[in-house]
């Protein structure tokens, strides 16, 4: 190749992922800083991350929206409408997490600058792997993202349940990336050798027919599995409530927000890619479509008797990734919704991220009582009502009751089943949601109607910075219910 | 156009399950991690395999990238054994249960 | 005109509310002049815009904003439509905004709740505003119920005071069963059309009358659809069945009683049946229900303002009947005077309203009894209802005269199904308009003075900042009949409001035209005009001669012969009596049935359901052992199953 085409090639590339490189920069900065700074500025390094996310929202956004599809170092990463947005979510997310972590981390034994420095990492890890488009970087980034977070979850020194949290992570993670793998592998082997998804796109409709379907439909099984891990799909989701319960809270927030819009980003890709091929209707598709059945039913049901706040929303969490497969289930059938169905999850990905983070929001700032059990919440409504009333928001939103984007994202999520034919998907979706009722409710009823314990004190105050990200998130629950076009236009 | 499945890819597979049975048997958390790299290493044996039969050699760098994920994961996760065993003085797995139901 | 500045109309208003509300307390009064400049800016845009519409070259248009959902089978676009109608809508209700506002400037000074009172207004505008301009029914409801949502807040705004926050939880009430019908008669249409934009509708509505669609002339669809949407507005315009609580909601400041309660949010009703026009024609059945409904409740309210004590009570069931008056003509196809009336009526019962706030704010009573005499110490105020009083008599020449007789007359000339009874109704009705406004006018400013001494040492002329909308309103009320002058005196330029609307009205023309046979005798018009203009006089003397000339005696007289009548007047039909024993009573025993019903049918069920669930979650539970390993044989699991879907589908 033409040497000058070539950095022209790899400047255009570096530009592509400027913001990624940005929050790699800041992560690296945080960490000398760590070390270079005297111990009592420990307060900046929120500051350093803080700007580090601001600096690549401002260069993401300053690149704007792209109109096509733009790929950089040979097709490795893409950059389209779903990757931009589900960028926009997850720096959002990061800057959500860093505004609440600082109270959050008071008097626990956490490294600061590993802590912050991972956070950025964790963000960059799911930009990359929401933005994957070549089978190896799929890979690579998914690993990434994967060891951050085992080092994330068992961050808390001296806190038996954060490390155990951690090893489970590590253990049922690194079984779905050897799955991934394979995965990656059969694929590879059915389209002879290509990696990249466009020339596996290629391949896939070729007419000579070069491709094995029956190995490329195993392929796709087995990356279904490895994703079912990264995004919560039942039934391997089973370590999910338990990390959930053990991880240092604003890293289950991420984990159960950020890792999901990458994971499903990069599944749409994936399923883009092999939508409408002739092989898929048959077997992938009754794979997805019974992972999807079990998630939505398994996480609602689980949901009803759980006690513990934290395990509940990891319940939450499986139910909804549930709902957000709907649009990949249908499209793998009808690729002339793949338009539709990019709208609806990149909308639900929103909304998803929006009420889970509010949720998970109230909780630090109750930390470290109001992590355990739901009956500590008990006459929350009058002990803490700013935290109360956001909590309720957050279980409302969930729910699915208007004006909030919990409704309006279920709406698209089931218009999609309906529209795409697929009738049961919608019918069962609703009858899980209408359960789910019962388990949000109760969080509500136990704040506003259950007597607190006898000597139940008030929650110690919230930080500034944590008020202002609550209250932001609660009031985007509305607005972006009211003015979706602010999101995606 | 058709071609056979390499022979090599089926010992693939089959050291992928043994592997993953693997993971369910043992006790000890660094034999369930060797459990691992060996559904890794199978997966990278399917690649060269693969890499080979298709006549794409390129295929065959993909074995290092793996490897290199496989030691960082090996790092991370003799990192959080050790502190396992500093709680506790063993790594067994099935003693980790304090988060549960 | 552009686009923005079309949004700029309810956005002004939005802006008020959220300096008010957010910033209020720091504000102070500053906050109230600049919830008037907003509004004054509404007004200002909508004045040309109606200027040109009437006069000038104008051609309707469409303001998309945004697409809200769209998702294949739900495609709801958020814009706004500016036709006709909605400049004649903007026109008042931009300028009649403004004049309360300025006047609560006056009546709410030094109330501690001044700001909080200006930002609920300020909202209650741009609900209202949205209402009128929204392109899709969606848009209308959410204005619809906006107005309400201020409406309730509005009318308990006196936390304190006795009936208050009940009066504001009736209105609730009431209103949500009218919500209810126009819920239902939106998704009707959505189910039977796949859409909701009101331009479309007609557009169906007009195939349906060539005999094309769902929506057949006479069909059934259309009749159940057209009157789940009147329901809802039986509820918001305060019609029977659902007007009781207009009166309660007077326990709210005066000037929104005059705002909402009078000039604006009770028309909404009137203005959605003219809008969907089109549509209810089709359905002759819905039209008769329409003008019997107006009928009974025009004469039922008219007759209870006979007797009522309390002058705001007496302004509201004159409201009422106002609304009825419209509906009446709405119901024998006359859109164009239903509209009319509401916009007349909107400036002289503001004038009212705005007056009687005056006397309440100078003489602090409201009871008929107790007032009188005002007129000295008050002649603005004074003046300014006796005018705005003349105008909803119906003495001749002034704007109410106009409007009313447009409605009698369309009434008598309709030939729709029992049009002589309704006409015969509503001529008593206007006897008795003249009568009961009289009768206030007459008992608060003229006479002796009733009031206790140190309140008569009190009573004075209210500020300007009252006194000039007072004016101001009472001039309208004068000569807003000048824009639609009667049919007999030529179909030109005079015309306008008729003319004006003729657009937007003319689907319904046609249809009314092929089915009706309407009656043309400009020699019996004139000779129906006169003799309103003759009942009205009647009314008036009426009046003077039981408040004025044989006050109390003659009064008193006439209550005693006419006994039956007088207590049917008096104790308002027992309507309310009758909800509480009956309605409520009946829904205690559906609410028993209900119980029943509930907790053996659906309660097995939900338990079955429940129970299922709660043993499947504690199965869920029980799996989750802790045990790492375990959790890799579930995922082991599941993958053979995913890879064995995978093969067996094959």
């Amino acid at each position: 190749m033409d040497p000058k085409l070539f950095y022209a090639q790899v400047v255009q590339s570096l530009l592509l992922t400027s913001p990624l490189l940005v929050l790699l920069g800041a992560a690296i900065i945080v960490l000398a800083a760590d070390v270079l700074m005297p111990r009592g500025w420990r307060g900046a390094l929120p500051w350093i991350s803080g700007l580090g996310v601001a600096a690549a929202l401002f260069v993401l956004n300053g690149m704007g929206m792209p109109a096509a599809p733009q790929h950089a170092f040979s097709g490795a990463l893409v950059l389209d409408r779903l990757t931009f947005l589900a960028d926009n979510v997850i720096l959002g997310m990061a800057l959500y997490l860093i505004a609440i972590s600082p109270r959050w981390l008071r008097g626990r034994l956490v490294p600061h600058g590993e802590y912050y420095a991972l956070l950025l990492f964790a963000a960059m890890a799911m930009m990359a792997l929401g933005r994957s488009s070549e089978l190896l970087a799929l890979f690579l980034n998914f690993e990434l993202l994967s060891i951050t977070f085992y080092v994330l979850l068992g961050i808390e020194k001296r806190n038996a349940r954060s490390t155990e949290a951690g090893f489970k992570y590590f253990i049922v993670g690194s079984t779905a990336a050897a799955f991934l793998l394979m995965g990656i592998v059969f694929v590879y082997g059915a389209t002879h050798g290509q990696t990249r998804y466009e020339a596996i796109l290629k391949a896939l409709f070729d007419a000579k027919g070069a491709v094995q379907p029956d190995m490329f439909a195993l392929g796709m099984g087995l990356l279904i599995v490895g994703f079912g891990f990264k995004i919560t799909l039942a039934p391997f989701h089973m370590y999910a409530p338990d990390v959930y319960e053990g991880g240092p809270t604003p890293v289950v927030a991420a984990l159960a927000t950020g890792t999901k819009v990458a994971g499903f980003t990069a599944l749409y890709h994936l399923v883009a890619m092999a939508a409408g091929f002739k092989a898929i209707p048959a077997g992938v598709w009754a794979a997805f479509y019974a992972v999807v059945m079990t998630s939505m039913i398994v996480g609602n049901v689980g949901a009803v008797v759980q006690p513990n706040v934290k395990r509940l929303l990891a319940y939450s969490s499986i139910a909804h990734s549930g709902y957000m497969m709907i649009p990949l289930v249908v499209v793998l059938a009808k690729p002339g919704l793949l338009g539709a169905a990019e709208d609806a999850i990149a909308y639900y990905m929103l909304a998803y991220t929006l009420m889970t983070l509010l949720a998970f929001g109230v909780i630090s700032a109750l930390a470290p009582e109001g992590e355990g059990p739901i009956a500590s919440w008990a006459g929350l409504g009058r002990r803490a009502p700013l935290r109360a009333a956001c909590m309720a928001l957050a279980m409302i939103s969930l729910i699915g009751i208007p004006p909030t984007v919990g409704f309006f994202g279920k709406l698209y999520l089931f218009g999609m089943a309906i529209e795409g034919g697929h009738i049961w998907l919608a019918v069962v979706g609703i009858l899980a949601s209408v359960v789910s009722v019962t388990y949000y409710l109760r969080v509500v009823i136990t704040m506003y109607m259950a007597e607190p314990a006898e000597g139940a004190e008030k929650p110690g105050v919230m930080g500034d910075a944590q008020i202002l990200a609550v209250g932001l998130a609660a009031a985007c629950v509305f607005v972006f219910a009211i003015f979706p076009w602010l999101y995606h236009g | 156009m058709e071609y056979m499945i390499p022979g090599n890819l089926v010992v693939a597979v089959m050291i992928f399950a043994i592997g993953a049975i693997g993971i369910m048997w043992r006790r000890d958390a660094i034999t369930i991690f060797m459990c691992i790299e060996l559904m890794f290493n199978a997966a990278n044996l399917g690649f060269i395999t693969l890499a080979q039969s298709l006549g794409k050699p390129e295929g065959v760098a993909v074995f290092l990238f793996v490897i290199t994920i496989a030691a960082a994961e090996a790092a991370v996760g003799l990192a959080l054994f050790i502190k396992i065993f500093d709680d506790r003085e063993n790594i067994e797995a099935e003693k980790l249960d304090l988060l549960k139901r | 005109m552009n686009g923005f500045l079309i949004v700029l109309i309810p956005a002004l208003p939005l802006a008020a509310f959220l300096i008010n509300g957010l910033f209020g307390r720091w504000l102070g009064r500053l906050g109230g002049w600049i919830a008037v400049a907003c509004m004054g800016g509404s007004a200002a845009i909508s004045i040309p815009l109606f200027i040109r519409a009437m006069w000038g070259g104008f051609t309707p248009f469409n303001v998309t904003l945004w697409r809200w959902m769209s998702n294949g089978a739900i495609d709801i676009t958020i814009g706004f439509r500016v036709d006709q109608l909605t400049c004649l809508m903007l026109l008042y209700v931009t300028c009649v905004s403004f004049m309360v506002f300025l006047y609560s400037m006056g009546y709410m000074a030094g109330d501690p709740g001044f700001n909080r009172f200006f930002s609920f207004l300020g909202l209650f505008d741009f609900s209202m505003l949205v209402l009128v301009l929204g392109d899709s029914l969606p848009v209308v409801f959410i204005g619809w119920e906006g107005v309400g949502l201020c409406s309730y807040l509005l009318i308990g705004y006196y936390m304190d005071l006795p009936g208050a926050p009940d009066a504001g939880k009736k209105a609730f009430i009431v209103n949500r069963i009218g919500d209810f019908g126009f819920l239902v008669g939106m998704m009707m249409l959505f189910a039977a059309l796949g859409t909701l934009d009101i331009q479309k509708i007609i557009l169906a509505a007009e195939q349906g009358a060539a005999g094309v669609g769902p929506l057949a002339y006479g069909g059934a669809f259309v009749t159940v659809v057209t009157l789940a949407l009147f329901l809802g507005c039986t509820g918001k315009s305060a019609q029977i069945p659902l007007f009781t609580w207009l009166p309660d909601a007077m326990a709210g400041p005066t000037p929104v009683s005059a705002l909402i309660h009078a000039a604006t949010m009770v028309t909404a009703g009137v203005y959605l049946v003219v809008r969907m026009s089109g549509l209810f024609v089709l359905a002759p059945a819905t039209m008769t229900v329409i003008a019997g409904v107006a009928a009974a409740t025009a004469f039922v309210a008219g007759s209870i303002a006979l007797t009522q004590q309390d002058i705001k009570k007496v302004l509201a069931y004159s409201t009422v009947s106002q609304l009825g008056f419209m509906f009446l003509a709405c119901g024998v196809g006359a859109f164009g005077a239903g509209i009319f009336h509401v916009f007349t009526h909107s400036f002289f019962k503001a004038c009212l309203f705005l007056g009687a706030g005056s006397v309440i704010h100078a003489a602090h009573a409201q009871d008929l009894d107790h007032l009188g005499g005002l007129r000295k110490y008050m002649p603005v105020t004074a003046w300014t209802f006796c005018i705005a009083c003349a105008s909803i008599a119906g003495l001749p020449l002034l704007a109410g005269f106009v409007s009313k007789d447009e409605i009698l007359w369309s009434v008598f000339a309709s030939g729709a199904p029992g049009s002589m009874l309704l006409w015969i109704i509503a001529v008593i009705t206007a006897l008795m308009t003249a009568v009961y406004s009289f009768r206030a006018y007459f008992m608060t400013f003229e006479g002796t003075g009733r009031l206790s001494h140190d309140k008569q040492h009190h009573a004075h002329e209210s500020p300007w900042t009252m006194t000039v909308p007072l004016v101001l309103l009472a001039f309208g009320a004068i000569v807003a009949g000048a824009l639609n002058l009667p049919g007999v005196f030529g179909e030109g330029t005079w015309r306008g409001v008729n003319n004006l609307l003729e657009p937007v009205l003319e689907p319904a023309r046609k249809v009314a035209e092929a089915h009706a046979h309407e009656m043309h005798s400009p020699s019996l018009e004139l000779a129906l005009m006169a003799l309103s203009g003759v009942i009205a006089i009647a009314g008036v003397a009426l009046a003077y001669r039981y408040t004025l000339a044989k006050w109390p005696e003659g009064a008193r007289r006439l209550a005693k012969r006419f006994r039956l009548l007088y207590k049917i007047s008096l104790y308002r039909w027992w309507w309310d009596d009758f909800y509480m024993k009956y309605v409520a009573g009946g829904t205690w025993g559906l609410a028993k049935l209900a119980t029943w019903f509930d907790r053996w049918v659906i309660d097995g069920i939900m338990h079955g359901i429940a129970g299922a669930a709660s043993l499947g979650s504690r199965f869920i539970r029980a799996l989750q052992n802790g045990q790492a390993q375990a959790y890799v044989l579930i995922f082991l699991l599941g993958a053979n199953i995913v890879i064995g879907l995978i093969i067996w589908f094959k």
